[in-house]
């Protein structure tokens, strides 16, 4: 596994661009058992993460050993269907304690035409020391 | 409130991992799994969030109403767990709900906190 060097955070990701399509809703729905199609779930925005596996994949990480810690999202301005998303994730902070690389990603979801912040994410992953 | 979900099952765990991106071998490959100390696939800690978010549109709090939602994934969800959700509204600060995601055998899953507007 590759740890960036500290002044070389935050790393980032190539922004990603996403639609907050029906389709899309509907598959997160169809995995939560849900019947309600128009309802956009608070969670859609793991779709951002990709960003963070993108790094996750530069860093040459052992899949095995890597955990999920915790998770946040702050929700900054209302999302709506069809509406044309940008999210820029990138890794702000990594430490290394107790045999384990604590690994801080930050990701933000913007309105591709406006520019505007939407939605926060954080993610703190673990990744067990090779 | 508390909500049991039906338990997890394969074809959840892969129509979770199509709408999220999240290709993680763990979640989908059994042999992979395995070498990684599993009997079998785990859930995505995502997938249990997103279970969460779905007992919470149901108590009327959905994206909208949201301020924030937060969780701390404690330990893996087996194929085949069944899930239960509590919500509590803290007494002192009605915005506040604390979540408990619990496995069948008592493990705690997720807690977590939502703060609404």
């Amino acid at each position: 596994m590759q740890i960036p060097q500290r002044d070389a955070l935050p790393l980032k990701a190539a922004a990603q661009k996403l639609q907050l399509s029906p389709q899309l809703i509907l598959k997160f729905q169809k995995a939560f058992g849900s019947k309600e199609s128009n309802r956009i779930p608070p969670t859609f925005a793991a779709v951002a993460l990709q960003g963070v596996f993108e790094i996750l994949n530069t860093m040459k990480v052992n899949w095995k050993g890597l955990l999920h810690a915790s998770q946040s999202f702050d929700y900054l301005k209302p999302v709506r269907f069809n509406q044309e998303l940008t999210a820029e994730a990138s890794l702000v902070d990594a430490r290394f304690r107790a045999g384990m690389h604590w690994l801080q990603f930050e990701a933000r979801i913007k309105d591709s035409t406006s520019g505007e912040d939407l939605i926060l994410a954080k993610s703190l992953i673990m990744v067990k020391a090779d | 409130m508390k909500k049991t979900f039906v338990p997890i099952t394969e074809s959840q765990i892969q129509t979770y991992a199509e709408a999220s991106g999240d290709h993680n071998p763990i979640h989908l490959d059994a042999k992979f799994a395995q070498t990684a100390g599993f009997p079998n696939v785990i859930a995505h800690g995502m997938l249990s969030m997103g279970l969460i978010g779905e007992a919470l549109a149901e108590e009327g709090i959905g994206i909208d109403q949201m301020r924030s939602f937060s969780v701390k994934f404690k330990d893996v969800v087996p194929l085949g767990s069944t899930l239960t959700y509590a919500s509590t509204r803290d007494a002192t600060n009605p915005s506040k709900i604390e979540i408990l995601l619990t496995s069948e055998d008592g493990r705690e899953i997720c807690t977590g906190t939502v703060v609404t507007k």
